[in-house]
This record gives structure tokens, C-alpha cells and sequence, in this order.
């Protein structure tokens, strides 16, 4: 039985090809889900390779500097980074039952577990598998709730790396000034400038590493209500055949 | 000379009252053997609770001692609807309306070979899962419902009986 449907998807993307920073695995999905309440995007950039964090892939051509420059050579970046996130409510039969089927899902799809509890469970599968996934997930009972999401956050992880490669520099360039420093106010001062830098060195690539991760693996949480809490549809048409009430276990079963 | 109710007033082997007697006896026999328009048969564990649920809607029920409960019963078809109109009907009304799963569907066969749709719905009740197995026949009479239903592991464990009983009805 097909699952009654409780809000139309949005339209679907063609995939765009080109190369682009790889820093999480698997090929990214062809057909970008749309955010329910969101306004049709334009466009995505096209998707990454392959790859791992922490390898710097240098563009072509030199970084924009200016923001206009960067919203110009944006609409050509083939480096994306898009952080996809579902969160669905199905209407089921036997919770925890299907509570096991949503983490056998994850697993096949490549995925984990990464919370559960009596009646919700989140996962997070490789965000090439991200549509298939959630396309598996509404087979499991009926939906009362979907909301699906995209957030492109290539503006901000660029300019992470570009801040980060600027502080590496500046890093080295202290270090040389404090090997030459002569005066211990000198090196004192070095010393705090190279500690600063350092901390803000820490500080952009745990945010890199946060985002490529949130966007290597999308998260999915699925809260679960059993059916007999709810009703899919509320009222549906009803044929003139009375008989029809006294369907059910109540009735057959009370004696 | 063959038994009959019209030999049974006129032959009077007892007299007056004694033909009076036989033929109401024939008659209470009419009733109550034949008021099924189906027959059925009880299944091994099972308990047939006989006419206590036979209420005017042809209804049959039997019982295990652990609460698995087999059903059937006979309405008019009235209007006049075919079987996949009725198993579309039943469906929206136990799924969309009351909140039962619809674990599986197939294709069944009577003692006679009149065709029937089994559905098997899941529901969650207070005291934990449970299993309702719907089977409908039709003919150009009646409606006949043949259920079954009970706590998920004690259907699952009755299966087989529920499906001998099926094999069993046949529509008259």
C-alpha cells in the first residue's frame, strides 16, 4: 500500500558535473531534496569528488577577494559544501520493531546510529545515499511529518580555508620573528602574538572539520507514533455500507 | 411414506398434538441448522460459541482459551458491490480512518473455489501488538467477512488453524 502522502515534495535537480573540493566520500546525490517550507533554490553548484579533509584543493584561478568578486565567481564554484538534513514522523505499527528496521536502513545505506530512545531514532548516512535513505525510511509506516533541508555553507567553509591558509602563514612568519628575536620583550610579545594565532588556528579548523563532517554524512531523525495514537487521514470518505463500523479487533474480539 | 411437513399434519402417528409437536420440530430444525448462509467449520483449539453471537447478522465465532477469536459473518449485498470495490472500502476505512497497518494482502480461495482478499492489518492495542486477519468473499447474495484476530504472537501461533478454517468456509 502506498503510504498517503501528507506534503508534495518539491521539484528535483538535475545533477551538475564538474570537479570540487572532496572532503567527504561518496558521489553526491543526483536529486537534491528541497527544504518543505523553502522556496525553490536556484540551481546547486555541482558536486565534490571524493576526498578527505585536510587536503587543500587550490582553484584555478586566484581567490576573489571582495565579496562582490566572490558572488560573482560563486555561481561558477564547483566546490560546494551542503549539509543535508531530514527530520520525518511516521505513524507505525510496533515502535520499537521499527525503531530496528530505521537502524538496519542506516546500515545498509552505509550509515550509523547516532541516538536513539523509546520513540525517535537519528541516524547519519554518506549524503550520496542521502535521498535513497529517506525514500527507504517512508516505506517504514505512514507519513504524518516531513521536513528536509539543504544548507549550502560553501561561502562560509571557503572562507574558513582562505582565513586558515592566512594564519598558517602568519604562524610561520612568527616563528622565523621569534628565532631572530634579540630582546625578551621581543620574544614575549611573538610569543603572544604566535599564541593567538595558534588559538585562532585551532578554532577555524575545528569549525572545517565540523562542517565537512555535517556535510560527509547527512543526519536523519525519525520520530515514530504508533498507529492506533493517530490517524493518517482524518475523516476519510466513508461508503454507504454500514457494516463497515463494526470492523476490528474490538468488536471480534470482546466476547 | 417419506417424511415431510405436510405427511407430518396429515399422518399425526401421535395424534393431534403429536403432529403439532413434530411440526414445530421440523420447523426449529429449518431454523437453526440452516441459518448460516455459509458453512464453517471449528478448528482444533478452538470453542464454537455457537448462536450466542447470532444476532440476525449470520454471525459465527469460536475461541482459543488464550483469546485468538475467528468471526465470521454474512451481509447483504446490498448495493450491490464487487469484491475489490469492498477490500478498496475496507481499506481506507481500517487504515486512513482507524489506524491499522496494513501488513500484507493476497489472494484466497474458499472450500467451493469462490474467490476471497485476505488482508492482514497490525494494530497497537493497550496490552501490545496485535494481528486482524480479513477475508472477504462475495457472491451476487451476500457479503461474507471471515476474521480473525488476537495478540500478535498468539495469531502468529494459531496461523495454521486460521487458515484450515478458511479452507473450510463455503458460501451456501
Amino acid at each position: 500500500m502506498d503510504a498517503p502522502m501528507t506534503s508534495a515534495r518539491g521539484p528535483e535537480r538535475e545533477e551538475a558535473s564538474s570537479s570540487a573540493i572532496g572532503f567527504y566520500g561518496g558521489d553526491m546525490m543526483a536529486k537534491m531534496p528541497l527544504a518543505e517550507s523553502a522556496p525553490a533554490p536556484e540551481p546547486p553548484p555541482p558536486p565534490p569528488p571524493p576526498g578527505s579533509f585536510g587536503r587543500p584543493i587550490m582553484p584555478p584561478q586566484q581567490e576573489p577577494t571582495s565579496p562582490a568578486a566572490r558572488a560573482g565567481a560563486g555561481a561558477e564554484r564547483a566546490d560546494a559544501v551542503v549539509i543535508y538534513t531530514a527530520d520525518l514522523t511516521l505513524a507505525v505499527f510496533e515502535v520499537q520493531k521499527s525503531i530496528e528496521t530505521v537502524a538496519a536502513i542506516a546500515k545498509r545505506q552505509g550509515g550509523f546510529l547516532a541516538r536513539r530512545d523509546d520513540q525517535s531514532i537519528t541516524i547519519r548516512v554518506p549524503s550520496g545515499h542521502f535521498d535513497q535513505t529517506v525514500k527507504d525510511l517512508e516505506e517504514v509506516g505512514d507519513v504524518l511529518h516531513r521536513n528536509v533541508t539543504a544548507e549550502d555553507v560553501s561561502e562560509e567553509f571557503h572562507d574558513l580555508q582562505i582565513q586558515l591558509r592566512n594564519l598558517n602563514a602568519m604562524r610561520e612568519r612568527l616563528v622565523v620573528l621569534l628565532a631572530k628575536s634579540n630582546k625578551v620583550e621581543e620574544a614575549i610579545a611573538v610569543e603572544r602574538e604566535l599564541g593567538r594565532v595558534s588559538g585562532e588556528i585551532d578554532r577555524i579548523q575545528g569549525r572545517l572539520k565540523f562542517l565537512a563532517d555535517r556535510a560527509r554524512l547527512s543526519t536523519i531523525t525519525v520520530r515514530l507514533e504508533p498507529r492506533a495514537a493517530s490517524t493518517v487521514d482524518k475523516g476519510p470518505f466513508q461508503v454507504p455500507f454500514p457494516w463497515l463500523n463494526d470492523l476490528g479487533i474490538g468488536r471480534l474480539i470482546n466476547l | 411414506m417419506s417424511l415431510s411437513a405436510k405427511n407430518l399434519f396429515t399422518v399425526r402417528p401421535f395424534g393431534r398434538a403429536g403432529g403439532l409437536i413434530a411440526g414445530i420440530a421440523l420447523a426449529a430444525w429449518t431454523f437453526m441448522g440452516c441459518g448460516h448462509p455459509y458453512e464453517v467449520a471449528t478448528p482444533t483449539g478452538f470453542v464454537d460459541l455457537e448462536d450466542r453471537y447470532d444476532d440476525g447478522d449470520e454471525e459465527y465465532r469460536a475461541t482459543t482459551a488464550d483469546g485468538v477469536v475467528i468471526g465470521v459473518r454474512a451481509y447483504d449485498n446490498e448495493p450491490y458491490a464487487e469484491r475489490t470495490f469492498l477490500v478498496r472500502a475496507i481499506e481506507n476505512q481500517l487504515r486512513l480512518g482507524r489506524g491499522y497497518s496494513l501488513l500484507a494482502s493476497k489472494e484466497v480461495a474458499a472450500k467451493d473455489g469462490t474467490k476471497g482478499t485476505q488482508l492482514r492489518f497490525g494494530h497497537d492495542e493497550p496490552s501490545g501488538p496485535h494481528l486482524y486477519i480479513l477475508t472477504v468473499f462475495t457472491d451476487e447474495d451476500y457479503v461474507y467477512l471471515h476474521e480473525a484476530a488476537g495478540k500478535k504472537e498468539l495469531v502468529e501461533k494459531a496461523e495454521k488453524s486460521i487458515d484450515w478454517s478458511l479452507r473450510e468456509f463455503r458460501p451456501d
